[in-house]
């Protein structure tokens, strides 16, 4: 049986008055990757800091794995931040900041760097001067140096080219068959089809849980577009699988635990739906 | 403790943060040391008094130059929030330490005083200089924009804090109720007065020095506690 990581126990966030997440209930396994999936500004984020232990709850526990060794947890955060460090001098400080020694952390940095692509030259710029992309390539790498246990991503391929996204999957693949357990939160459907093995949705403040059959289950919804760009800006809701255009309708295939979410938002701009079915893979 | 120092080290030099105070520093140390011969108790006096107010000005750049975001990374991964802060008031006590040093040694070393300095003395004075030091930190880091998030707010309030933390002599002086607010703010005019004694025939007591001392790192201690918990319930 899966070893459980964290558990979160009847949490509650808030941030002054506003509710952000309420009575959530859920655990992070060994050997097993949850995706977060969910609107906008739903709470995505602080979910995975509540489950990193970076954010103080309102109530409710999370209790952490303690048999064996310490829980070492990788944090990619969402917006990495332009700091006075190059590649090398920054993986430096956070490997001795965990106990690394030198040696092992040179080593650690540059094949990681290879990995990465970045080249000699690359190594020795300042992470206030890389750009979007490569910033975010460095945040996964000091967050897989150490080898964690749960490797938690919020938005982990944001900023990426599809070559470095194709680089950055497998990798999770690997991840994954090592056993690492991993929370992502992430916008790319095909990315959570792909690796995920539980999702859960984030919506009105709650967060539900669906199996691997529910994941595989999904609506088709139609609806009467006036202009192209009102399809274009569905593509990147989380939840969203395919979208084309037949016989004049809009037809969009979603996860069924997205279902709703995805409504609202094609009534909100102001759009007639035709039907919603259920379908199945 | 120690990479984490390091790396804190590094992160605040880079940010050029400290130019400001630090030439702040300089040009008073150059004003005080600029007339010969000067009296031992009222320079120390002032000198902590003034390193006080350079403490709590490093301490209020210093603690904010993290960014949020790598913020959480550095406590993930130094696995305590506790060795976290610690590392960061002990860095910027010792930055503070340095520059108090400087300021002591610099008269001493070019004989500027009316008569030398005794070691008992020099013990003395740093240690008041670091104590002061410590509590301008203590001060300045529960105006923390994670604690306060209006800016404006804090800086006007911790400056008016400081100053009226920093002038304390002359306000008892000038209003006797005053007296009872001197046991709530900042001790600091407390450590200045122990050190205006050494101008004094018969000095204070070496037991007034260690109640005011004591008195002014327990203040210390207890600000500290209360800006680790607060930051702590704050936590992102």
């Amino acid at each position: 049986m899966n070893k459980e990581l964290v558990v979160l126990r009847n949490v509650n966030k808030r941030y002054g008055d506003k509710l952000i997440l309420e009575d959530v209930n859920l655990s992070i396994v060994d050997n097993q990757v949850l995706s977060v999936v969910g609107a906008n500004g739903c709470g995505k984020s602080t979910l995975l800091k509540i489950i990193a232990g970076l954010c103080a709850l309102s109530s409710g526990t999370r209790q952490v794995d303690k048999t064996g060794d310490t829980l070492r947890i990788g944090y990619v955060p969402e917006r990495f931040p332009k700091l006075p460090f190059t590649v090398m001098e920054y993986l430096f400080h956070m490997g001795k900041i965990q106990g690394l020694a030198k040696a092992h952390i040179e080593r650690l940095a540059n094949e990681l760097c290879d990995s990465f692509n970045f080249s000699a030259a690359m190594k020795k710029i300042r992470l206030s001067n890389l750009s979007k992309g490569s910033l975010q390539k460095v945040a996964v790498m000091q967050a897989i140096m150490i080898k964690p246990h749960l490797l938690i991503m919020d938005e982990p391929l944001s900023g990426q080219d599809v070559k470095s996204q194709e680089l950055f999957i497998e990798l999770l693949r690997d991840f994954k068959k090592s056993g690492t357990a991993m929370v992502l939160a992430c916008h790319e459907q095909y990315l959570v089809e792909r690796i995920a093995d539980r999702v859960v949705l984030v919506e009105d403040q709650k967060v539900s849980s669906c199996s691997k059959q529910a994941k595989e289950r999904f609506r088709i919804i139609c609806f009467k577009a006036e202009e192209q760009r009102q399809i274009t800006s569905l593509e990147r809701i989380a939840g969203v699988r395919r979208i084309f255009t037949k016989e004049g309708l809009a037809v969009v295939h979603v996860d069924e635990v997205a279902c709703n979410l995805i409504l609202t938002r094609i009534i909100a701009m102001g759009l007639v739906v035709e039907s919603v079915n259920a379908a199945a893979e | 403790m120690r990479n984490l120092m390091l790396y804190m080290l590094q992160y605040y030099v880079r940010s050029y943060r400290y130019v400001s105070v630090l030439v702040v520093f300089i040009i008073c140390t150059a004003l005080i040391y600029s007339y010969k011969p000067i009296s031992l108790g009222s320079n120390y006096s002032l000198t902590c008094t003034l390193m006080f107010l350079v403490s709590a000005w490093l301490a209020a750049g210093f603690i904010e130059v993290e960014a949020i975001t790598q913020q959480q990374l550095t406590i993930l991964y130094a696995k305590s929030e506790n060795r976290y802060y610690m590392a960061k008031i002990l860095l910027v006590w010792l930055l503070s330490f340095i520059l108090s040093s400087i300021i002591i040694v610099y008269p001493v070393i070019f004989d500027f005083f009316v008569r030398p300095i005794s070691g008992p003395e020099l013990v003395g004075v740093f240690l008041a200089h670091g104590a002061t030091g410590l509590l301008g930190i203590a001060v300045a880091v529960l105006f923390e924009a994670r604690l306060i998030s209006n800016r404006r707010t804090a800086i006007l309030a911790l400056v008016a804090l400081l100053t009226v933390s920093a002038a304390g002599i002359i306000l008892i002086k000038e209003y006797p109720f005053a007296t009872y607010l001197s046991w709530i703010l900042p001790p600091v005019s407390l450590m200045a007065e122990e050190l205006m004694s050494l101008d004094l025939d018969e000095p204070t007591s070496y037991f007034s020095f260690v109640v005011a001392m004591g008195y002014s790192v327990l203040y210390s201690g207890i600000l500290l506690v209360l800006y680790v918990k607060l930051m702590k319930r704050k936590l992102f």
